[in-house]
């Protein structure tokens, strides 16, 4: 396949890269649930992979370094070292140190681990520091996995010997993913009872990477005396009703009916007399281990990772393609053959499919990009001393993984000043009245053809007074201005402009929120803010869901051609020629009370051309504004593939980019915010002159 | 008039036989016997077992046995560790009779 990726050694940093991911989470996990064992259990197993697939690959630095801090969670699996936070910060530290020397060793500094391990050493107590260089023990190869049934009765004396049952069963749990059911028709009543004996026998499913005689190893001290039998089951094939289902035999709805009128197997036979509770238990528990089983083979078996820039490709032929379409179409419409144009709306039926699954393709969940946050501001509420809380919802929302990779930084920006500025310290907070935990929430949501994504803290809100002393001293606004929250809000997003009193390391240098700014307009996207004193502040993101195909309007000034992105079209209305001549001085129409501003792309762009005798307005918004662009003739929708311009009119600010249209013509896409910023630039220069 | 029988610190092997007896005594007098396992701090199997016992007994008297209050703590990681959950006649360790 061309596709999947080729050089093993880059599918290894893939594969570690997911892997680091899992263990920040579980380590982050631990820190605030220090007693979960499944969280240490899956720290253990990333680390343990790192290190196994590492040395496979030739990366014995990481490796043997690797191996130090595995060591350490095999200890606290085995309960002779205690979570502390000092170990979840080495463990943190030594992650990054291990992300270097896979995915940059030449750059990975060798004091930096040297001073991790001697930090580790000194807290676990007796492991050699400083020998980062030393191999680590060569790991097994993988092998496959097998599922057992196991029927397991001690000895009736197991307990008086000094087993212990319970923790036996434990250890076998650690083999793998284990069901354990218990089977307990043995233990007599309490007249008879032998307080000291072993009665409660157990049916286990196992499924293991472990061989067999692992099996045999938990019970070696007491496999002589007990009844053990262990036996490897397939897992199942599907149940008919399923294989009846997927064929469209019958429908679900069928099927389920059928199955309700019918009484359960297992309570016929327990009622007939035929079969104990425990066996049946014991049944259904290895009926649900099994599916499990097969539901994670099928999970696994069914992906394939794919080189990030195989899919920009896919995604710009996909995008030649619906050019070439639209051009078939052109010629198809000229044409009286009806076979061509029934081919034609075949083709487009088709391409248009293409377009939605190959875009469906390169979404992802915005939760991936959500979870990398949490450290940023475990790390951040630590330096600045106050707590803050992260959490989130919507993490399901799927975006095109361009966007989310661009959204990175400009949300680390954001979510910086929300626990810089936002949220206050500890005693500021209780001196509010409220938690001493601050709060950071992140949410996502679709809203049509965008997502909204919002940062919201529950600290003290945006100063008004702050923002507006300082928006006067550097003249940005006029002492007797009158401005709308909105407007004033969006001044911390001006160049240079920050209210911080005391410079700290995290913002305060009037550097970010304008870069955030920049960073978001030229991903299409606008942001809102909303404050209210001593509750916190919400961030809003309006993020376009795709950046390689969007629905456009196509409208003609002058001759010329010209996209509107549909997602800021309000609506689309005549200019009267009375407005026309009205307007002359002032641009502003009265739209059902409201008076807008409009701006006319044939003087922007100094057009000439023949003028139209009824121009059009499209009525378009950017943020909270909304104006007006006159326009010669509205051509209607346009499915529009965005190409970037080239570097000599990377500058133009007022253009997002430029699109082939069906006749092989090219059209300019308008980009709306900064068409409003330009056109506003452009009246305060006449004002001026 | 249920009979409550608390039970508390540890409930292993080494306490078994007092156990065994305090629950016999009590199925013997009482038609209703509730365990209250809240002060438990460490159970092991015998103590699973010994209940489920009890449990029988008193079904086989036509008397009943349950629990204060559903298992919490160290009898539930108990519970947990021995693979019972609460399903069929295994519930009421996770339902209270009070």
């Amino acid at each position: 396949m061309n596709g999947a990726l080729q050089d093993p050694v880059e599918t290894f940093r893939v594969e570690a890269n997911d892997l680091f991911e899992q263990l920040e989470t579980a380590l982050l996990d631990i820190e605030a649930n220090p007693g979960d064992r499944e969280l240490i259990d899956t720290a253990f197993r990333a680390l343990h992979t790192i290190k196994g697939s590492g040395a496979m690959f030739g990366f014995e630095r990481a490796a043997a370094f690797t191996h130090h801090v595995e060591n350490a969670f095999d200890m606290v699996r085995k309960g002779s070292l205690a979570v502390s936070p000092t170990l979840v910060e080495i463990a943190l530290r030594a992650k990054d140190h291990i992300r270097d020397l896979i995915n940059a060793p030449e750059n990975a500094d060798k004091m930096t681990g040297e001073i991790i391990l001697k930090d580790l050493a000194l807290l676990v107590g007796d492991m050699p520091a400083g020998d980062a260089g030393r191999p680590a023990p060569t790991p097994k190869p993988e092998v496959k996995r097998t599922t057992f049934r196991l029927h397991i009765a001690l000895a009736q004396n197991a307990m008086m010997t000094g087993s212990n049952p319970l923790r036996l069963l434990d250890e076998l749990r650690e083999l793998g993913e284990c069901s354990v059911v218990p089977v307990t028709n043995a233990i007599p009543p309490l007249e008879e009872i032998d307080p000291f004996g072993c009665y409660m026998a157990w049916d286990c499913v196992l499924t293991t990477e472990k061989p067999r005689s692992a099996i045999d190893d938990v019970f070696i001290f007491v496999i002589d005396d007990m009844d053990l039998t262990v036996e490897e089951v397939e897992v199942s094939p599907k149940l008919l009703g399923e294989i009846l289902v997927e064929r469209g035999a019958v429908s679900p709805e069928i099927l389920q009916n059928a199955l309700e009128g019918q009484e359960k197997l297992g309570n016929i036979l327990v009622k007939e007399g035929v079969l104990s509770n425990d066996k049946l238990r014991a049944a259904l528990a290895e009926q649900g281990h099994l599916k499990n089983e097969q539901d994670r083979a099928a999970k696994e078996g069914s992906v394939v990772k794919v080189a990030a820039e195989k899919l920009d490709e896919l995604m710009d032929q996909v995008g030649e393609l619906v050019i070439a379409q639209a051009r078939l179409r052109q010629l198809a419409e000229k044409s009286d053959d009806i076979l061509l144009k029934s081919i034609v709306e075949e083709i487009e039926r088709l391409s248009g499919h293409l377009r939605d699954v190959s875009m469906g393709i390169r979404m992802v969940p915005i939760g991936t990009l959500f979870g990398k946050f949490r450290r940023l501001v475990r790390d951040l509420s630590n330096e600045l001393g106050k707590q803050v809380q992260l959490s989130w919802s919507g993490e399901e929302t799927e975006i095109d993984k361009t966007v989310i990779e661009r959204l990175h930084d400009p949300l680390v920006h954001l979510i910086r000043n929300s626990i810089d500025h936002g949220v206050e310290r500890v005693e500021d907070r209780e001196a509010a009245g409220k938690p001493r935990e601050g709060r950071v929430h992140l949410s996502a949501v679709h809203s049509g053809a965008q997502v909204l994504i919002s940062i919201k803290d529950d600290g003290k809100g945006l100063d008004r007074t702050r923002i507006r002393a300082k928006a006067e001293e550097t003249g940005l606004v006029a002492p007797d201005q009158e401005l709308t929250d909105n407007e004033l809000f969006n001044l911390i997003f001006h160049p240079g402009f920050s209210t911080a009193q005391k410079i700290t390391n995290v913002s305060g240098r009037g550097v970010g929120m304008d870069v955030v700014k920049r960073m978001i307009d030229h991903l299409r996207g606008t942001i809102d803010i909303v404050s209210t004193p001593g509750e916190g502040a919400t961030f809003t993101l309006r993020m376009p869901l795709t950046l390689a195909i969007i629905d456009g309007l196509l409208v003609r000034v002058a001759g010329e051609r010209y996209v509107i992105p549909l997602s800021a079209v309000e609506e689309c209305i005549e200019l009267s020629s009375e407005d026309d001549a009205r307007s002359t001085g002032r641009d502003f129409l009265n739209i059902r009370g409201d008076l807008v501003p409009f701006i006319r792309l044939r003087k922007m762009f100094n057009l000439s051309g023949p003028a139209a005798l009824y121009p059009k307005v499209v009525v378009v918004s950017a943020g909270e504004f909304r104006f007006g662009v006159v326009v010669d003739q509205l051509l209607g929708g346009h499915q529009t593939v965005i190409k970037s311009l080239s570097k000599l009119h990377a500058d133009i600010p007022t253009f997002s980019g430029a699109t082939i249209l069906g006749d092989g013509g090219v059209a300019l896409i308008l980009d709306v915010p900064r068409l409003l910023d330009f056109s506003q630039s452009r009246e305060d220069q006449l004002k001026a002159s | 008039m249920t009979f409550v029988i608390r039970l508390s610190g540890t409930q292993t092997i080494r306490e078994a036989e007092g156990t065994l007896l305090a629950l016999r005594d009590a199925l013997a007098e009482e038609t209703s016997v509730a365990l209250d396992c809240e002060a438990i701090e460490e159970a092991d199997l015998s103590f699973l077992q010994l209940v489920i016992a009890a449990r029988k007994s008193a079904r086989n008297a036509g008397k009943t046995l349950g629990l204060v209050a559903p298992a919490t703590g160290p009898l539930l990681a108990a519970l947990d560790h021995a693979g019972i959950r609460p399903e069929g006649d295994f519930r009421f360790w996770f339902e209270g009779v009070a």
